[in-house]
């Protein structure tokens, strides 16, 4: 068994604090400027209290759009590649997790065979896997009792593979891997915690667990999972951008955090004598969104490891980790509720006693991604309002002046300004895109010209539903600043086409609020409607830009190869066994002898 | 062959306790028998749930013991 405390407490090294004080430095400046010339510019006019909070809320947006930006640059070197750390066959007890709460038994349970099969084939070590269930549809629950009769038959996994089924889901998915912990977690050295739609490779599980063996005071190793089968529009964007953009921005954050890295839920590995020592999460007073049980809580414990001294590394080499995205706008608002509660939820806690101030910072990082929108969104707001409760422009402020005096022209600031911010958006993915031309990267996304056509496209359409994005951040924040809580539905996975009058029902907000914001830019500041045309047009049309990116994309089509990704060019092993398993076992369900009632019919759990 | 046994459920705080219903509480595969005890960490402290804006303003409240 590994040490319960680390030897030594890590301080994050001198390189990494420089790297973290000139981000945040340039981040300022840049805010700091960007106010300082819409202050110029507002003041032609004279500057009014609303011009002033316009000006506020434009230097929290544009330091955050620089955070990013800086986030992006740093990121831009790759790292040199770690693997392998050692060729000596590992030999710490494993367990893989699978919590499962109302998902496809049929399909969660092939992942399971796919990985179990898959760490066999890498190692002589005997890796368990347990599916902890949290399912509470009896229907589900009952198919889960079938595939996974079928799970064990297909690998011959009894007494490495396990299935429990808690009676009450008390703490949600950290109560859950809490749960097993609490009864089995002395079994083993590392846990390696996965989501519903996790697939790894045998070869990553045995990496880790060699690179968890290799360094004694690392508390969790996060690998950055790629986003996999998309199908939609929409869903096909994401997995792009994920994968062209987030390998950049990711080793920025991972050359910022030093040893206190981020946990992002799953696609991780533990030590588990350190995560049970430190991790047991309380129960915050009052009632929800901001007490009950932590959403949000593999941030929490990150900061709870680094905290007791761990290490937690985010090793963005390691190859081979997946998992799947929503394929529609609405899911990924779904989803994006319960984050913005969870990451909201982190003001409570965020000084807590003895935490990192990386730790504090990542806390702050995490309300501000959520309140940046609010923040343009008040913005657009005050902007639009100064301008119509300004007094017109008084040409004779001498009475006896005889020629009028005009105001000066400062347009050029403002169209400077736009610029300037348009281009902090769009500069990270530009640098990226060059990045990726220079070592070559562009050929595992279909090559230079198609890469480049994908980059231009994935920048069109997120200017299209960034509107719409924005609208329901915005309405999440609110909502949990009411006191609402939204709960943890579950998931929808695979593709599912909205129509047009579901998108309605999900948007109707969004496009009212559009209608709304340009009859008063049309009535009252008709000038300055051109700005804002960008954002309510797509306000408007949000039900069609809904239900459009919603729609599945046939693999061989043209709009399928634009936004191609290293796995659909050449398809992980993991993912091919995955499919294999899952046809084999979709053929079984077919059988006549199956019966109505086999599982493997059965419709995927819905929201 | 499926190894089915109904072992136990255990309460939210992790003890074991009878099972009530075989049905909705089960166990396939026997799980290794190797209970932890995960402390549970203070991170605030126990009061009346505070604001958003007192929150957001003021932070929550301060250092709270161990």
């Amino acid at each position: 068994m590994s040490a319960t405390a680390p030897r030594i407490q890590v301080k994050a090294p001198r390189r990494v604090r420089l790297v973290r004080a000139v981000a945040v430095a340039l981040s300022l400046t840049t805010g700091g400027g960007a106010a300082a010339i819409f202050v110029q510019y507002s003041a032609v006019n004279g500057l009014t209290p609303l011009g002033l909070v316009s000006a506020v809320f434009l230097f929290f947006s544009t330091t955050w759009l620089a955070w990013g930006a800086c986030l992006g640059v740093v990121g831009l070197k790759p790292f040199h590649l770690r693997r392998p750390f050692t060729h000596l066959p590992p030999n710490g007890r494993t367990v893989v997790l699978v919590p499962v709460f109302n998902e496809d038994p049929q399909v969660t349970f092939a992942r399971v065979a796919a990985m179990y099969l898959s760490v066999n084939k890498a190692t002589a070590l005997p890796v368990h896997f347990a599916i902890l269930s949290d399912t509470r549809d009896a229907a589900i629950a009952k198919a889960e009792d079938l595939w996974f009769a079928r799970l064990l038959d297909e690998t011959g996994g009894a007494g490495r593979i396990f299935y429990r089924r808690r009676a009450q889901n008390t703490g949600r998915k950290a109560g859950n891997i809490e749960d097993f912990f609490a009864r089995s977690g002395a079994a083993y050295d590392f846990a390696l915690i996965l989501d519903a739609d996790s697939l790894m490779e045998g070869d990553t599980i045995v990496e880790m667990i060699r690179r968890m063996e290799a360094d004694p005071d690392l508390g969790l190793l996060q690998s950055l999972p790629a986003v996999v089968r998309a199908q939609s529009v929409f869903g096909r964007v994401m997995q792009f951008a994920a994968a062209f953009f987030s390998p950049v921005f990711s080793r920025g954050l991972a050359r910022m955090q030093g040893h206190t890295g981020p946990f992002w839920g799953h696609n991780a590995m533990v030590r588990v004598p350190a995560f049970v020592a430190s991790c047991g999460l309380p129960v915050l007073s009052g009632p929800p969104p901001f007490g009950g049980h932590i959403l949000s809580h593999d941030y929490v414990e990150a900061a709870l490891l680094a905290r007791a001294g761990w290490k937690v590394r985010l090793d963005t080499d390691l190859k081979g980790s997946y998992e799947e995205g929503p394929e529609s706008i609405v899911e990924h608002a779904k989803r994006d509720r319960r984050w913005c509660q969870g990451n909201l939820q982190h003001l409570r806690i965020i000084a807590a006693p003895g935490l990192r101030k990386w730790s504090r910072f990542v806390f702050l990082q995490g309300v501000f991604s959520y309140i940046a929108p609010v923040l343009w969104a008040g913005f657009l707001i005050t902007v639009v309002t100064d301008r119509v409760t300004a007094p017109p422009p008084d040409y004779f402020p001498d009475p006896h002046q005889f020629f009028p005096v005009f105001p000066s022209d400062e347009t050029a600031k403002a169209i400077g300004l736009a610029i300037g911010i348009f281009g902090l958006l769009i500069m990270p993915k530009l640098l990226t895109a060059t990045e990726a031309i220079v070592t070559r990267r562009t050929r595992q996304f279909g090559g230079t010209f198609n890469a480049l056509l994908s980059v231009l496209a994935d920048f069109i359409l997120l200017s299209i539903m960034a509107p719409v994005l924005m609208a329901y951040q915005t309405r999440s924040v609110f909502q949990v600043l009411m006191g609402r809580d939204g709960g943890w539905p579950p998931n929808r996975r695979g593709g599912a086409t909205l129509t047009v009058a579901e998108a309605w029902e999900a948007s109707r907000f969004i496009v009212f609020s559009g209608v709304v914001g340009l009859v008063v830019a049309h009535f009252l500041t008709v000038h300055i409607i051109l700005w804002v045309l960008p954002v309510l047009v797509p306000m408007i049309f949000s039900p069609l830009i809904i239900s459009w990116t919603s729609r599945l994309v046939a693999p061989s089509s043209h709009r399928a190869r634009l936004f191609t990704t290293p796995e659909e060019i050449h398809t992980p092993p993991i993912l091919a066994l995955h499919d294999e398993i899952l046809a084999r076992w979709e053929k079984i369900a077919r059988t006549p002898e199956a019966g109505a009632d086999t599982p493997g019919l059965m419709e995927p759990a819905r929201a | 062959m499926t190894m089915t046994a109904v072992v136990s459920i255990h309460s939210p705080d992790g003890t074991a306790a009878p099972v009530p219903d075989v049905a909705r509480a089960m166990v396939l595969g026997r799980l290794p028998d190797a209970p932890t005890q995960m402390p549970t960490q203070r991170l605030v402290r126990d009061a009346a749930p505070v604001s958003f804006l007192r929150a957001l303003f003021f932070g929550p409240l301060g250092p709270v013991g161990t």
